[in-house]
């Protein structure tokens, strides 16, 4: 083959925003198709499979071949993309019937909650007979045909590939609507006799002839832009426009007057019976849905989790008796040599495991974890040695003071933390970080060393209550595998243990429990259940906020203040946390500190995480309270509200948290590898070779991460709002009192959305690596 | 019995469906991340040159240039055969009155149409400046050099616009599906 026949069949565009809906729509409707064939085989044959298949293939094609690369430089190119947009693609979509197919191979309860309400709208209904209506249909196609090839409109879709993508999406969408009246996909009704159509066609091809006649005997060039392109098929351009105006002509007019020709025939041979058949075929399609629904609603529901300790490979690395001793022992070696390197190793952060390791790469992985998997850092936490260890020691008698029972401790670390995290730059001291880690082994000790149960992971460890809150986005919980066997036991092991292993510490009872919260994912409750109901079961991310909107006596926690407080705590630290790193904060932060000295400027900093972390959030928070229960006109403490609606705001801080922690892993993945052959070196291993510390101070530029990070934001939001509104339908008002109640909650949402947006738009200091001055700015942003 | 074989046929039928499902998902995403890594797709035309014996003609996908990752594609034309040459070597570079701003090779693997060479570019800096473009072809060297203006960033909101407005857009049309969904209920579903 030809160089350059060769090059240009290679010259494909294969985006996924065109193949990943294109490859959804062909399940749906394979799957629907598969139903429906067995159902009713004459409506949904092969050859309807065949021809939906043929139709999306077409309109891909159109999209993704070398005739969407070379649109630009050859109109007739771009003349072909068009009719099999135009023609090709919806007539043979139509054919496929694909309505019926589309929505039964959706998933039952998304038909149902999802897309039945817009069915069954009477206003959307009288919608969709108006523009399915064949004056609406061809006046659509028409309009959009000429009004796109006129000078201006063409010039803009082929200098802006947006305005392009609008241009074929207002073709594919219009030229769906045109072959609807003439196809008459089931079970679209027709809205005027079938002989009209005719006319119809014939004024179609009328427009099609005098605008492919304008094309071909135009003496001038009507897009100047392909008078610049580059003319590769050695056409002047004034010949490519007259061989695109004769395809247009001769192509669409043979499109148009097939039809004509078959309609004629069919309207000539029409007898009268069979739209009386049709009436008496659709009453016992409406008989038959009717008796599917009442034995749909028999039927028992399915379980959507899937079991992780049944799965082959995976189950058995899970269930193997030492895999969590295993882990937490990898990640006690790991924490001692951070100590050990934080202690005595070069105290510049970038260089010191204790500068990289916790702040760039276990935070990054966490929360990805968080998102992918569960509260893995739980699981593997290598404080759980010197718990063990504590309880070995000291008595582990005592029982947890009552009045201490509540998160209030972990929300006055955690304030503690993020002040000091600013005040005293812990990010670029290694030895601080050590004594830190250090503390952490001791007061873990100390705790479970003298109190029963694991009163340090329940009511002390602030990292313990971040990943407890996040985890509830997780798509990996540890719950009963069936309800009806938790019903027949009466020894509840999960909870109390036996003779072989104890039960849960953090005193979570399997039947009743409905989240990751206060979970440790220990599987403590997984190896004492003698029935062996007990397991990780995962499903959708989201899935655990979705079940507490509910008001059962065993969601209590989502009720309590101090849970609520916590969850505000980690949502605003979330987003105070991530701008403190941005350039503006950072200038003001310096600034300060010349001026005030450093002790002076510690205080400040102290009043200043005060307003941000708890004067603005009561403001904000009080005034949503207030707002709502003035919309709802539904009397409510405020306690109540505030503990009901924190809730909803765990995707948005969690969105915040994993869009700043994954922009320092990605950006500073790499900087491990220096300081690990560093450490080694120390120790006296040279077998990891000198470090390479460029890898420290280069920036790869990752231009589609503020677009992930805004993905992020974004999907948090969506997420935030939709428990919200979850949450206020639960007190089943008015429509508009909900929307009331809501709303204010809403707008909180919103104003954190928009300072995230800002947060991610500003330069950000690369904490943990080696940038000098002018390059300390992520200035690819 | 019967029942065990037909529990077994359908396990088997499923795992054949999730294992065909697992392939295709893997293919399309092969295929997706192929295609994400892949960059350039001409554009628009920034300036058109000849020197000697071949034509070049420079695109970039927005004009005029603008600050941050740029797909500047080249297209070199034999002006005796009038047929584009596919085998040439093409170095570029950004000039300004400080020196060289930015500079790679432009190559086919970087470019979705294979006819052009391409190579994507971090503007750092706005103002005018030259672009520089050396192709060697076969024996055969041409230096082409030509004006260039770099604008500032585009707002990040007008760059980003999409993924900032998908969560109204979904918002809104959520309202609305209540909205019929509580007119159908009388009452808030669920």
């Amino acid at each position: 083959m030809d160089t350059i026949t060769d090059a240009v069949l290679n010259s494909w565009n294969l985006d996924p925003w065109l193949l990943i809906p294109a490859l959804v729509i062909s399940l749906l409707y394979a799957r629907g198709w598969s139903r429906q064939h067995k159902r009713a085989p004459h409506r949904f044959g092969f050859p309807q499979l065949i021809s939906f298949s043929a139709g999306l293939i077409s309109v891909l094609l159109a999209l993704i071949s070398p005739l969407d690369t070379f649109a630009g430089w050859l109109l007739t190119v771009h003349m072909i993309q068009h009719l099999l947009l135009m023609m090709v693609g919806p007539a043979l979509i139509l054919y496929g019937n694909p309505y019926l197919p589309l929505l039964a191979g959706m998933p039952r309860s998304f038909l149902k909650d999802g897309v039945a309400p817009f069915f069954a709208s009477v206003t959307l209904r009288r919608v969709a007979r108006f523009v399915t209506h064949p004056v609406f249909c061809w006046t659509a196609f028409v309009f959009t045909t000429i009004a796109w090839h006129t000078p201006p409109m063409y010039q803009l879709a082929l200098n802006s590939p947006t305005w392009h993508a609008v241009e074929h999406l207002c073709f594919l969408t219009t030229a769906l609507l045109f072959w609807s009246p003439i196809i008459q996909p089931y079970p679209l009704v027709p809205q005027m006799p079938r002989w009209s159509i005719i006319p119809y066609l014939f004024f179609a091809d009328f427009q099609n002839t005098a605008l492919s006649a304008f094309l071909i005997f135009y003496e001038r060039v009507l897009y100047p832009a392909y008078e610049t392109a580059p003319r590769i098929a050695g056409m002047t351009v004034l010949e490519d426009q007259a061989a695109a105006g004769a395809i247009m002509w001769v192509a669409s007019s043979i499109f148009f007057l097939i039809p004509v020709a078959l309609i004629t025939i069919e309207v000539l041979s029409q007898k009268k019976t069979p739209r009386l058949r049709k009436r008496v075929v659709v009453g016992q399609s409406q008989l038959r849905k009717r008796t599917e629904r009442q034995a749909a609603k028999h039927r028992p529901r399915r379980r959507t989790a899937i079991d992780l300790l049944s799965l082959p490979l995976i189950g058995s690395i899970l269930r193997w008796r030492y895999f969590r001793r295993s882990v937490q022992a990898v990640m006690f070696v790991v924490a001692i040599i951070v100590v050990a390197d934080g202690f005595f190793g070069p105290q510049v952060a970038a260089m010191n495991l204790a500068g990289v390791l916790p702040w760039t790469h276990w935070r990054g992985f966490s929360v990805i974890a968080l998102l992918v998997v569960g509260n893995v850092v739980c699981m593997a936490c290598p404080f759980n040695f010197v718990r063990d260890l504590g309880r070995r020691l000291l008595p582990a008698s005592w029982s947890w003071p009552r009045r201490l029972r509540s998160k209030w401790i972990t929300v006055s670390l955690l304030f503690i933390f993020f002040w000091a995290y600013e005040a005293f730059s812990l990010w670029e001291r290694p030895r601080s970080v050590a004594w830190l880690i250090v503390g952490y082994f001791a007061a873990a000790l100390i705790i479970d060393g003298l109190y029963k149960g694991a009163s340090f992971c329940k009511y002390v460890c602030p990292v313990g209550q971040y990943q407890f809150i996040q985890s509830l986005i997780s798509p990996v919980e540890v719950g009963v595998r069936s309800p009806t066997v938790c019903n027949t036991c009466t020894t509840h092991d999960c909870l109390r243990g036996n003779s072989q292993q104890r039960g849960c510490e953090l005193q979570l009872f399997q039947p009743q429990k409905t989240s990751n919260m206060d979970c440790t994912f220990c599987l403590d409750c997984v190896s004492a259940c003698p029935h062996e109901n007990v397991s990780l079961l995962a499903t959708l991310p989201g899935t655990q906020l979705v079940k507490i909107e509910g008001r059962k006596r065993s969601l209590r926690w989502f009720r309590r203040f101090d849970g609520a407080v916590l969850i505000f705590l980690l949502v605003f630290a979330g987003f105070i946390n991530a701008g403190s790193m941005s350039e503006s904060v950072q200038r003001w932060e310096q600034a300060l500190q010349q001026t005030l000295g450093r002790s002076s400027f510690q205080m400040i900093l102290f009043v200043s995480f005060l307003i941000a972390l708890v004067a603005i959030p009561v403001i904000l928070v009080a005034a949503s309270v207030w707002l709502g229960k003035l919309f709802s006109r539904r009397p409510m403490s405020w306690r109540e509200s505030v503990s009901t609606f924190a809730q909803a705001f765990v995707p948005l801080g969690f969105s915040m948290w994993l869009a700043h922690f994954s922009y320092h892993l990605v950006n500073g993945a790499l900087t491990a590898v220096p300081v690990v052959q560093r450490a080694a070196r120390s120790a006296g291993l040279s077998i990891l070779g000198k470090p390479d510390w460029s890898l420290s101070a280069s920036m790869i530029n990752f231009g589609w991460l503020p677009s992930a990070q805004l993905l992020m934001l974004g999907l948090g939001l969506l997420f935030t709002l939709y428990i919200g509104w979850r949450l206020a339908s639960s007190f089943r008002l008015k429509f508009a009192w909900t929307l009331g109640m809501v709303a204010p909650w809403a707008v909180l949402a919103l104003v954190l959305y928009a300072a995230g947006v800002w947060i991610i738009f500003q330069p950000m200091q690369m904490r943990g690596m080696m940038m000098d001055g002018t390059a300390e700015w992520c200035v690819s942003k | 019995m019967v029942c065990e074989q037909m529990k077994k046929k359908s396990k088997r039928k499923s795992s054949i469906r999730g294992h065909l499902f697992g392939q295709t998902l893997l293919v399309v995403l092969t295929i997706c991340a192929s295609a994400i890594m892949v960059r350039a797709d001409g554009g628009v035309v920034l300036w058109q040159q000849t020197s000697g014996s071949i034509t070049v003609t420079a695109f970039a996908t927005q004009s005029p240039l603008r600050i941050g990752p740029a797909d500047i594609s080249f297209l070199i034309e034999n002006n005796d055969q009038s047929r584009p040459i596919l085998d040439a070597r093409v170095i570029v570079a950004l000039e300004d009155a400080g020196g060289v701003t930015a500079d790679g090779e432009a190559t086919h693997d970087q470019a979705r149409n294979k006819l052009l060479y391409c190579s994507v570019m971090n503007l750092v800096k706005p103002g005018p400046g030259r672009m520089k473009v050396i192709v060697t072809d076969g024996s055969e060297k041409y230096d082409l050099d030509h004006k260039v203006e770099v604008s500032g960033r585009q707002s990040p909101l007008i760059e980003h616009w999409k993924l900032l407005t998908f969560p109204f857009m979904i918002a809104i049309l959520f309202v609305f599906h209540q909205r019929l969904a509580w007119m159908k209920h009388a009452w808030p579903p669920g």
